[in-house]
């Protein structure tokens, strides 16, 4: 069962990746590769629009896996949607035609793609604490070395079975809080160690990077309920 | 008894005709039918001959044989060799010439006489851009355009004057470059002597209209034939973009 917190920090997510979709002229020196970025020109209606890469003097397609590609023409834009999946530095080329066939070869953009680097977490759990207490507890999580914002994955399983699941964003090099509300956990006299699992890192251009982290939260129970007797 | 010599006219004589303001030899064009000229202009016509004791009169009728009305064709010249016509008012006419020996009354029934047909019609030109296509502004080398008259068989001159998209206006004097119904003239605008190789054509999906205004049209013998203005169209490239990244 999906918390309602964790849906409502996905939708939050989902906004986030709606509004990120701002377009800049910035040079694209160090794109991670497996990232996947959206290049685009405003589109004239009737007009035919070409798209290739090259890597020197060489044509980078699809089918020689270094790049994959997918061109959109909407209304206002024409677009092409390009996954980086090997390093080197690229050019993204493109010739627009008029219904006439008149050509005009826009100025290139350049790209330089890199082999991604080590992502490291800072992640703190709270402190051990009773199970009423820690029923709403915050993690909280930093990412180092990387280009924000990206978004985590995460889940961590209660007493009850219920799996709290979902994403946050993290958009700079703070700590992030993460709030989990409702974790159920078992009464009794010990305690318990729950996971708190980092399922998927991934960023706004699709880079993810292959990591599960787990994170021990430990939880002290809170005594079982026993019936007052009298004489 | 006057002695009538009879003599035997050479009717076949040739009539050279050539320009008022230039010497040029008419010969082929004046000397059968179907002959074009424009309204206003006078050519000179000469016998071709050299024998020095025949008198000519030189007659002008309309094409069936009608009387010219006043006015309409001024021939001056008479009995010499040579005559100037001057053709004022447009339609068909015949030139007669007559010859005869100085001793031989006109009367006489051995008057030589040749003819030819002359056409005369109002000026005009029509004026064709003959390039095979609209070509893109990138690609605009030479436009070519066939100047065809109406009358006529020299070739003509006259002014041009066209504006591009920065509002610099090109303007020239230039000569067909062939005569009569070939005659034409290029527009260069790529070669780097050119007057219009800085022609400048913005970008943009559309077709770009230039007019290109034609005065001052002459041709040889000063007869001015009315202004005219073509368009030339041109294909813009695409306007430049930036390539932008999300």
């Amino acid at each position: 069962m999906i918390s309602k917190i964790s849906l409502m920090l996905l939708m939050m997510t989902m906004s986030f990746g709606v509004m990120a979709q701002s377009y800049n002229t910035d040079a694209q020196t160090g794109v991670l590769k497996g990232s996947t970025y959206k290049y685009r020109v405003p589109l004239t209606s009737g007009n035919t629009y070409t798209w290739t890469i090259t890597e020197g003097v060489t044509n980078v397609t699809s089918d020689n896996a270094i790049v994959s590609v997918a061109v959109t023409n909407g209304a206002s834009y024409s677009t092409i949607e390009i996954k980086w999946l090997k390093a080197g530095t690229y050019k993204v080329n493109l010739e627009e035609a008029t219904s006439h066939d008149c050509k005009k070869t826009q100025n290139a953009f350049d790209v330089i793609v890199i082999e991604p680097t080590a992502v490291n977490f800072n992640v703190t759990v709270p402190a051990a604490a009773c199970a009423n207490v820690m029923n709403s507890f915050v993690v909280k999580v930093k990412l180092e070395g990387v280009t924000y914002p990206y978004t985590i994955e995460w889940e961590m399983e209660d007493d009850n079975s219920d799996k709290h699941v979902g994403t946050l964003s993290i958009d700079n090099a703070n700590e992030t809080d993460l709030a989990i509300t409702g974790f159920d956990v078992s009464e009794g006299s010990g305690e318990v160690v729950k996971q708190f699992v980092i399922t998927k890192l991934i960023d706004n251009h699709g880079f993810e990077p292959n990591v599960t982290k787990s994170y021990d939260v430990t939880i002290y129970q809170n005594p079982a309920n026993i019936t007052i007797q009298h004489n | 008894m006057k002695t009538t010599i009879k003599i035997l006219m050479v009717l076949a004589l040739a009539i050279v005709g050539y320009g008022a303001n230039a010497q040029v030899d008419k010969t082929t064009a004046q000397s059968g039918s179907g002959n074009e000229v424009l309204k206003g202009s006078t050519y000179k016509y000469k016998a071709n001959t050299a024998d020095v004791n025949i008198k000519f009169e030189w007659i002008v009728k309309t094409a069936s044989d009608g009387v010219v009305p006043a006015g309409d064709v001024v021939v001056v010249g008479g009995d010499t060799g040579t005559a100037s016509i001057t053709w004022k008012k447009e339609g068909s006419y015949k030139v007669i010439l007559r010859e005869y020996r100085e001793y031989t009354p006109l009367t006489c029934d051995n008057v030589g006489e040749n003819n030819f047909r002359v056409d005369v019609k109002v000026p005009n030109l029509s004026i064709t851009n003959t390039n095979p296509n609209i070509v893109c502004a990138s690609d605009v080398s030479t436009i070519t355009f066939d100047i065809k008259p109406s009358g006529g068989v020299e070739q003509y001159t006259f002014d041009w004057e066209i504006t591009d998209d920065a509002s610099t206006k090109y303007s020239g004097s230039a000569t067909t470059e062939g005569t009569g119904v070939d005659a034409k003239y290029t527009f260069d605008f790529n070669t780097t002597d050119a007057t219009l190789k800085d022609f400048k054509v913005n970008r943009g999906s559309t077709v770009a209209t230039y007019t290109l205004s034609i005065t001052n049209v002459k041709d040889k013998y000063g007869v001015s034939l009315p202004n005219h203005s073509i368009d030339v169209v041109i294909n813009r490239n695409p306007i430049t973009s930036t390539i932008t990244h999300d």
